[in-house]
């Protein structure tokens, strides 16, 4: 008998506009002490589908409309609250996405998890249940785990407080944990350590896992089967391994396609005038402080964000900036934008020194280097149109007067062509539309005024991986046929090494390492490089 | 050429949000109709305001007089629409008071930030902790009890929590990344300001000015009742619950009416302010 | 926590002087002395009782004499009550004020808080509708006709409770506490619906829903903390506003506390009674409020360890 049996479940939500069905007729199942991996991009269904198991879906407006979810042999749909409950956090635990937010920031770490123990196992004393606790903070590898046991969740990292997640998941013994994308939140070398862990206690505990994710790459080292959702529906399924390898539904075959494991090809490159520096840095220190304390005795602090940076960039060359969280990569990137203030060094664009121009220099100076950010959907003014959005550079630079409404719109037609988005959608608003086409637009309006350097802050990482591969394709082409230079800042490695020339990493507000991107991938020289790609998980 | 397809703003979107909610839209029409009697007032009160009629004495509603008439024979109905009339404009001109000041203020605050921001707001902490009502009788007490004084002691004192929410508001635009793309792009701070910080700051500076409006009127009441505020022979809705007061036992129409004229501007005007919040906050939008 | 105690208590210590200082100033501002519009009275008598209350020395000297004086607990005499102090009037009213605060501070929390929690765990079904319905009318009734109204209804015609007085026959606390605390139930009640509703579609309380707790106890141990703080933010302005509420109490309950002194001392011109309850009142407001900023810093583990 398998350990869970899921039967034609089907989930819908009651909402203002109508009924949407977020799960349809799902079924899969899976055995004790196996991994089952739900794939899916945004909106396919892959979590509502385990919540609903587990009656954590907001009802109303949720609400599971058929099926059967069998655990060992009992259907936990058809159950009372007060028996699902026991289940619940006991036979199956779960852990979430962001560890940041996940635990109750008012309590300590150990009292979380005996809340956890002393529920499911009311045999044990006060004493056992903090004994319990601990061996779990020290299963999960926290050293310190007796003195760590009365911290709060503030005191730790992002990393530390996943551990501690799993840890409380795995306080009450349960026989099924489902993980509802552990890592996405943790940057690439937490998340090998994370991944690293959850495959050593399942070794050991004969687990029964169902981890749920968007990561392709991720998944195929962890799961035994696999099971891909699109809008609701599973598409296909199988051992790991044979849907990885020979996909069957074309859109399994489209997600695999999509997450880019080369160099870009031929056809999209650029042609690089090494002769010719667009962005010069030298030296750039760029220092955050922050003031605390009394109005008359201020304490500042300073925060060194970029330490000691140089490094320039080639006309026609994209340079791809990498480094996890706090690295200071983004900083940078601001730095060069003029968007920070603090900073001591040059920044010389076409041999102008952007430090030493003055307010009204420097505004006209800008048309010269344009920012594409990292959220479209915070990127866009709610309250202007497309065509407003776009038609401003181009005014505000005078490369359109105002009066000339024709040219103008010639200008902006010519744009959204450039950006794929069709003309007829150029009164609309930014709500109105996805966030691939949001991004287009934000690409739109950055190369309107035709910048000579572009710098992209982790101008992908907030979409789903098929129109990730779009937008990266799009910013190549437009890149080849404006001959742009960019800075492409990013924290995924596979997208730089797609995109990029040359690769520098960056970590502690210092560049450690930078080079061809083919020498960075294949000889990396410092350690630290080596850890991260070492870290990535790859299909 | 394809057709170019019409996009609905948010501005359009949250009027048709409006439009849904009942509730918001009847207190909307009922200020509506209430603002536009006040106005009108002199042209259709059925009796002149200071007419007494001492043979009828306290009488309660009647065909006559609908809401009956007071000790001096006064129809209330014509007082009420009066005291309306000085109710009303007080919530206004004070509440635009306090929105100017406020929105100045807060924008001021917020937009440079740092060291300004801090010495500014610390100082709004201080009035916070100010006993305000006491304040303002200090004032009258002082200055003499003049409607001038009640507008701008008023107003004086709303303008700190509007100034609060617009630097807020602000405060968090300010880190959106339109408003860091309109810097980079290079536009000027003037712009930045006109383009894109006012047009969407705009949905809680008017939710707010709905919902200061009621607490002035409630203010202004609190202070006629009182007798700090509206003095005689002009009357507001404050000081007509309080002679209402004085006779209840006998005369209870004169208590409860005014009241209810008082109470259902409240409910209106808070209904209305809940209706624009939900209409216009962006996390009850299409998002 | 203890030195953030303290730095709060002394940056206090301005914010009173400063309410003194305009007060005093405010208070010397007035037309005319406190003696001139009473019937003429010779020059001689005026300069002798203007000696009597100091009025001839600099401001300043008087301000700080003042002070001093306040500092012992003395706020000088009356100028309309002349054998009573005004010290005397305070410390006989004060605590019938402060008692009567506190009790509608109670009716506010036990049934704001619960009825706003209630209506948040479920949202838009009849326990939301009917607490936030009460809630509205609570907004828009106003004291002052909502205290007549209780009085014409449980005083006058069905005659249950006591109309006036305080502490004189059993249950006469009962409406005017309730008066006056209705307005900040309903307040607290909108209050805490919105803090938990926000709490409540966090990640951690779906960890600890995902714990298997029963639902009262996700609400109670993971939710209120963070779900309350608005309503302990309220907590200064609300103290503001029922000290101020109770001059309109006092005066329609009839009850000798200090609102109506106060009142009492702004129709009568009595220059020392308006300094010296203000100041009281200054007092009792900033107190509070440092209060409301102590337990919200107690209720966060980040700021209460931040500021050791």
């Amino acid at each position: 008998m398998p350990l869970l049996e899921v039967e034609n479940l089907s989930v819908a939500f009651h909402t203002r506009d109508g009924i949407s069905e977020a799960v349809k007729n799902v079924s899969f199942s899976l055995e004790a002490g196996k991994t089952l991996g739900i794939v899916g991009e945004s909106g396919s269904g892959k979590s509502v589908t385990c919540y609903s198991l587990l009656g954590l879906i907001p009802c109303p407006p949720g609400k599971v409309s058929q099926g059967r979810a069998l655990f060992l042999g009992e259907d936990m749909l058809a159950m009372t609250d007060r028996q699902l409950r026991d289940i619940r956090g006991g036979k199956i635990s779960m852990i979430f996405q962001d560890p940041m937010t996940s635990l109750t920031p008012h309590l300590r770490i150990g009292d979380q998890i005996s809340e956890s123990i002393r529920l499911h196992h009311p045999g044990l004393n006060k004493k056992q249940i903090k004994q319990k606790a601990i061996d779990a903070l020290q299963e999960v590898g926290i050293n310190d785990a007796e003195q760590r046991y009365n911290a709060y969740p503030h005191e730790y990292s992002g990393g530390m407080r996943q551990r501690v997640m799993i840890a409380m998941a795995l306080a009450t013994e349960p026989e099924l944990l489902i993980a509802d994308e552990p890592t996405t939140a943790l940057d690439v070398t937490i998340q090998a350590q994370i991944i690293e862990l959850l495959k050593d206690i399942q070794d050991q505990r004969q687990l029964a896992v169902i981890f749920i994710t968007h990561d392709l790459a991720v998944i195929k080292s962890l799961a035994d089967e696999v099971v891909v959702m699109q809008k609701g529906e599973i598409v296909e399924r199988g051992p790991s391994l044979q849907v990885f390898n020979t996909p069957k539904h074309p859109y399994t075959q489209k997600l695999i396609a999509a997450i880019p494991t080369t160099a870009k090809p031929e056809e999209l490159k650029n042609t690089i005038n090494e002769d010719e520096t667009v962005l010069d840095i030298k030296d750039l220190r760029t220092t955050y402080t922050s003031t605390s304390g009394f109005f008359f005795a201020p304490k500042i602090q300073y925060k060194h964000a970029v330490k000691q940076v140089s490094l320039s960039i080639h006309k026609g060359e994209i340079l791809g900036l990498v480094g996890e969280s706090g690295s200071g990569k983004s900083t940078l990137g601001k730095s060069v934008m003029q968007l920070v203030n603090y900073q001591q060094g040059e920044i010389t664009l076409n041999g102008r020194n952007l430090a030493s121009l003055g307010r009204e220099a420097l505004r006209h100076a800008r048309r010269d280097f344009q920012m594409i950010f990292q959220d479209p959907y915070a990127s866009l003014n709610p309250r202007m149109s497309v065509y407003d959005t776009l038609a401003e550079p181009l005014l505000l630079h005078g490369i359109v007067s105002k009066s000339d409404s024709k040219k103008l719109n010639q200008h902006v037609n010519a744009l959204m062509d450039d950006v794929g988005l069709e003309r007829r959608f150029l009164r609309k608003y930014p709500h109105e539309f996805s966030g691939g086409q949001r991004q287009r637009i934000a690409i739109a309006r950055a190369i309107a005024v035709r910048p000579k350097l572009i710098i992209a802050d982790e101008p992908v990482s907030a979409l789903d991986v098929t129109i990730q591969a779009q937008i990266l394709t799009l910013l190549l082409e437009l890149s080849k046929k404006y001959q742009l230079t960019m800075l492409f800042i990013s924290h995924d490695l596979a997208v730089v090494r797609y995109m990029c020339d040359r690769v520098a990493v960056m970590r502690a507000g210092e560049i450690v390492e930078q080079n061809t991107t083919e020498r960075i991938f294949d000889q990396p020289t410092h350690e630290y490089t080596r850890a991260l790609l070492s870290a990535i998980p790859c299909l | 050429m394809q057709e170019i397809e019409q996009g609905s703003s948010l501005t359009h979107d949250a009027y048709l949000r409006l439009k849904k909610n009942k509730l918001a839209m009847l207190s909307l029409y009922l200020l509506s109709a209430l603002l536009i009697l006040a106005v009108l007032t002199p042209w259709i009160a059925p009796y002149s305001y200071e007419q007494q009629d001492l043979e009828l004495g306290a009488s309660p509603p009647a065909v006559a007089h609908w809401f009956g008439t007071d000790v001096l024979g006064r129809d209330q109905l014509t007082r009420v629409l009066y005291g309306s009339r000085i109710s009303l404009a007080v919530g206004l001109v004070a509440t635009f008071v306090a929105l100017c000041i406020g929105v100045l203020y807060g924008a001021i605050a917020g937009f440079v930030g740092g060291r300004v921001d801090q010495v500014m707001m610390r100082l709004v902490d201080v009035l916070y902790a100010l006993p305000f009502a006491i304040f303002i009788i200090l004032l009258t007490v002082v200055f003499g009890r003049s409607i001038l004084l009640l507008f701008l002691a008023i107003g004086a004192v709303e303008w700190l929590t509007m100034a609060r929410i617009i630097r807020g508001q602000v405060l968090s635009l300010k880190q959106q990344e339109f408003i860091q793309a309109a810097t980079a792009m290079g536009q000027t701070r003037w712009q930045i300001l006109r383009k894109h910080l006012i047009p969407n700051a705009i949905g809680p500076i008017v939710i707010y000015t709905t919902l200061t409006i009621p607490s002035v009127i409630l203010l202004e009441s609190f202070l006629s009742f009182l007798g700090l505020g509206i003095q005689p022979p002009q009357s507001s809705w404050g000081s007509l619950i309080s002679y209402g007061v004085e006779t209840m036992e006998e005369y209870p129409w004169l208590l409860v009416i005014p009241g209810l004229t008082l109470s259902l501007t409240l409910f209106s005007l808070n209904f209305l302010g809940d209706g624009l919040r939900d209409a216009l906050d962006p996390r009850t939008s299409k998002d | 926590m203890l030195s953030f105690i303290l730095k709060r208590l002394l940056s206090s210590i301005p914010v009173i002087f400063m309410v003194v200082l305009i007060t005093f100033i405010l208070v010397r501002l007035a037309p005319g002395g406190p003696f001139s519009d009473e019937r003429k009275v010779p020059p001689i008598v005026l300069e002798n009782l203007n000696k009597r209350y100091h009025l001839d020395d600099p401001v300043y000297v008087q301000f700080f004499d003042y002070i001093g004086n306040v500092l012992q607990g003395d706020f000088g005499p009356s100028f309309k009550y002349a054998n009573r102090s005004v010290s005397e009037i305070i410390y006989s009213g004060l605590p019938i004020t402060v008692e009567l605060g506190l009790y509608a501070l109670l009716v506010a929390i036990v049934i704001g808080i619960t009825s706003g929690v209630i209506a948040a765990l479920r949202p838009n079904t009849w326990q939301d509708y009917v607490p936030m319905s009460f809630s509205m009318l609570g907004i828009c009734l106003p004291s002052f006709v909502l205290g007549p109204l209780l009085i014409l209804i449980f005083g006058i015609w069905v005659q249950w409770l006591p109309v006036s007085g305080w502490g004189d026959a059993p249950f006469d606390k009962v409406l005017p506490s309730f008066t006056l605390g209705a307005a900040y139930a309903a307040y607290m009640a909108r209050l805490s619906r919105g803090g938990m509703l926000d709490v409540m579609s966090q990640d951690y309380i779906r960890t600890a829903r995902a714990k298997g707790l029963p639902n009262w106890l996700v609400v109670v141990r993971h939710g209120l903390n963070s779900g309350l703080a608005p309503v302990v933010t309220f907590a200064g302005p609300a103290a503001a506003g029922l000290l101020s509420g109770s001059f309109v109490v006092e005066s329609v309950f009839q009850i000798p506390g200090m609102g109506r002194f106060y009142l009492q001392a702004a129709f009568n011109r009595d220059y020392t009674m308006i300094l010296g309850t203000t100041i009281v009142f200054s007092v009792l407001i900033v107190l509070f409020n440092l209060l409301a900023d102590i337990l919200m810093v107690w209720m966060n583990p980040r700021l209460r360890h931040a500021r050791n």
